[in-house]
């Protein structure tokens, strides 16, 4: 087992195996930096409990072909990144320090797919951006590539 | 246009997605066609310049033509005698679905930066 410390000092065990597909985590091991209690001083204990729960659920990933469970595995998934985007964010942090590809990978493509046929009023209102750019120049933009502003698909709802 | 955009990813509280850094965006944006980051150029100062560096660009047409499933390729096709009369569709339909749909190519008439590549096809 190898334990793991949040930055609100909060300490989880978590099994090797399931740890190692972080890929600093596995390394630190490997270099044998892992003895007593890792320290992760830029994740705080509620999305420290996320990536584990995703670490714990993809331990045997290599497993889930042979034993048709790739099905359970993109549910969980699915489930998985059901979260509000400031959680996202965290688990994308978190991901990215601890350098969990598989994790990156969903989390962005999340991300990516939340954008998708977004109208810019309604992305400007999710991601809480402020509009810095003046009428000339957004209307410029535009005229570069109308087509790009115009479509059925554009969705300008907000969730 | 390039030193802001480094100025930007070594800062703590980097917009344009609050928390993120530059990176990060990144690593997202590039998950996404062109014709959402075109649109997402208009969303503030900070996401033209991302959206618009050099870097960037060459990144999203590296990722989108060795994408394997080819869901960025298009096959453009004549369909009559009028230069106009172009018509496109995905090349990812093409081989993985039953129906594929062709459409009309919405083309401004000018140069288009986001097409790499030509291949022409022709049938008898």
């Amino acid at each position: 087992m190898v334990k793991l410390k949040s930055n609100d000092d909060k300490e989880f065990e978590v099994e090797e195996a399931a740890v190692i597909q972080s890929e600093m985590i596995k390394n630190m091991i490997e270099d044998g930096c892992a003895t007593s209690v890792i320290p992760l001083p830029n994740i705080d204990s509620k999305t420290l409990i996320k990536v584990i729960e995703y670490l714990n659920k993809h331990i045997n990933m290599g497993k889930a072909a042979e034993t048709g469970e790739e099905d359970d595995l993109k549910e969980f998934d699915e489930q998985f990144v059901n979260m509000g985007w400031e959680e996202l964010f965290d688990v994308i942090m978190a991901a990215n320090y601890l350098n969990i590809h598989e994790l990156m990978e969903l989390c962005c493509q999340s991300a990516a797919d939340r954008l998708k046929n977004k109208s810019v009023r309604a992305v400007r209102e999710m991601l809480k951006i402020t509009n810095d750019l003046t009428e000339e120049e957004e209307q410029e933009i535009i005229n570069d590539a109308p087509w790009a502003f115009e479509g059925p698909e554009i969705d300008d709802t907000v969730n | 246009m390039l030193s802001v955009i480094h100025m930007e990813s070594k800062g703590d509280s980097v917009l344009p997605m609050p928390n993120l850094p530059a990176e990060l965006i990144t690593k997202i944006l590039l998950k996404l066609p062109m014709k959402y980051l075109l649109q997402f150029r208009s969303l503030s100062k900070s996401w033209l310049l991302l959206i618009s560096s050099p870097e960037f660009v060459k990144n999203h047409l590296l990722l989108s033509a060795t994408n394997k499933n080819y869901t960025h390729h298009r096959v453009m096709i004549k369909t009559g005698n009028s230069n106009h009369d172009i018509k496109d569709c995905s090349v990812s339909s093409l081989l993985y679905d039953s129906v594929t749909e062709a459409f009309d190519l919405n083309y401004p008439g000018k140069k288009r930066d986001d097409i790499l590549g030509l291949l022409v096809l022709s049938m008898d």
